[in-house]
């Protein structure tokens, strides 16, 4: 259930300050303005803190956004490039909602309204963050907590769960158990395709028809659905094209997806890989390519704040509102300053 | 600074130094018959049509019979702005608070007290 307030940000970036005032009546939260984009002129706002927000990320997104050479700034979209360089997750936080950049400025980040479009950004962003919702804060502790856990879990499902399916079918078989295994074999041997390709096929079909469903008018949408589910679903398996066990495996891969959904984009990409991973290297091949993923992960810097941090580099007191949503009572008493986590500001990278 | 000052300068000059950098900060400096005045207001939370038209307008336009300040204030109160709702402010913490709530302030010289009219726009989002 959403508690939360249900307002969002709109196109014209003065209404969206006047928003971010209402719930901040302070004077030293500040608005500069900055123009961006060499043709279109675009005005935007940035906005932080002053008492908490650190002068040095101010000064660097302000030259990351003079050093900006675009021509017209159409999305907000845009501008994440010249932000922070490119990599597999993003490192600049988009939102919709007026309350999170709220919260997000009380934790000293530096937020951009920009004209034009309903999203702003903010920055430093951490891979943390993808998991925490505004409307944890708003919900009970330990339910916060435990959708928190959820998310944890659907994310490596997400990633993991089609690439250990296909290693394992096809390369380490006796990983399973014997009811399973024997499941398995015998969906497969009635399938014309090895179960790699099946894994892709499927996964390709189901990104075609998400494609579909997002962009057809919506009065159209529900015949993508009865396609998608009654041919592509229930035909495919009696037709004897793929295995059903493979169909259930994607299913639960792509809702579990839905869980975090800031992270669609890598993970769709990532799934795929690993799947391909998987498929020629098994398991092995997967936990070379995770340690890899980890490498990705934890060599990243946002703003010079470690992307992974609080986790790595670690910090015991931040795991309040990582590994579990403390109360709001010692939520409070802790410093979440950006600035001050673990690992901030050393070996400085800018663009 | 807890208690508004007497010089408008003093004033204006301490509040815009609190608003550095916040371009949602209005100030406007005008006359008020012969003493001066300012405007204080939040861009997008009131309407500035109505500050022009309600509050900026009667009071530029007013015959003020004196050019005491105090004088001046009850003048307005009284005779110019037609708002209900209406209030005397005499720290500079009831300003903020009155600012960032909507309302718009108006600070005259060799005045202690600031006059917060009620001119709170709706706001519309989404």
């Amino acid at each position: 259930m959403q508690r939360g307030p249900r307002e969002g940000f709109v196109e014209t970036y003065q209404t969206n300050i006047s928003l971010l005032r209402r719930r901040l009546k302070t004077t030293e939260l500040k608005f500069e303005k900055v123009t961006v984009g060499e043709e279109s002129q675009t005005p935007a706002a940035l906005c932080y803190l002053k008492n908490i927000a650190d002068p040095k990320i101010i000064n660097t997104l302000k030259k990351r956004l003079s050093a900006c050479n675009l021509k017209d700034v159409l999305a907000a979209g845009y501008l994440a490039g010249y932000l922070e360089r490119p990599a597999i997750f993003d490192r600049v936080g988009f939102t919709e909602r007026p309350d999170t950049l709220c919260g997000k400025l009380h934790e000293g980040r530096i937020g951009l309204l920009i004209d034009g479009t309903p999203t702003a950004l903010y920055v430093p962003y951490l891979f943390v963050e993808n998991f925490q919702t505004a409307d944890d804060y708003a919900n009970r502790p330990f339910y916060a907590t435990f959708t928190r856990w959820l998310k944890y879990i659907a994310f490596f499902l997400a990633i993991f769960l089609p690439g250990l399916y296909v290693g394992i079918a096809a390369h380490d078989p006796e990983l399973l158990p014997e009811t399973l295994l024997v499941t398995i074999a015998q969906a497969e041997r009635s399938t014309p395709f090895p179960v790699m390709l099946e894994a892709i096929l499927l996964y390709f079909m189901y990104e075609l028809m998400r494609e579909a469903g997002l962009r057809v008018p919506k009065p159209l949408g529900s015949s993508v659905g009865i396609v998608g589910g009654l041919v592509i679903g229930e035909t495919a398996v009696s037709a004897g094209l793929v295995s059903a066990p493979s169909l259930v495996v994607i299913a639960v891969t792509v809702i579990t997806g839905y869980t975090v959904p800031k992270l669609y984009e890598p993970m769709a990409v990532l799934r795929l890989i690993f799947i391909l991973v998987g498929g020629i290297w098994g398991v092995w091949g997967v936990l070379a390519g995770f340690t890899f993923l980890l490498f990705e992960l934890c060599g990243k810097t946002s703003f010079s704040v470690p992307f992974l941090a609080p986790v790595a580099p670690f910090r015991l007191s931040a795991m309040r509102d990582v590994l579990v949503r403390a109360g709001w009572k010692r939520l409070v008493r802790h410093n979440a300053s950006v600035q001050h986590m673990p690992g901030a500001g050393k070996g400085e990278k800018h663009l | 600074m807890e208690n508004l000052s007497e010089h408008l300068k003093e004033n204006v000059t301490y509040i815009n130094g609190l608003f550095e950098n916040a371009m949602d900060y209005i100030e406007r400096e005008f006359m008020v018959g012969t003493v001066p005045a300012a405007l204080l207001t939040m861009d997008g939370l009131v309407s500035k049509q109505h500050i022009t038209l309600s509050i900026l307008n009667p009071l530029m336009r007013a015959k003020i019979p004196t050019d005491n300040g105090k004088e001046t204030l009850l003048f307005i109160e009284e005779n110019v702005l037609c708002a209900v709702e209406q209030a005397e402010l005499s720290t500079v913490s009831e300003v903020l608070e009155r600012m960032m709530n909507g309302f718009a302030v108006l600070l005259l010289d060799n005045c202690p007290t600031a006059l917060r009219s009620a001119r709170r726009a709706l706001l519309r989002a989404g």
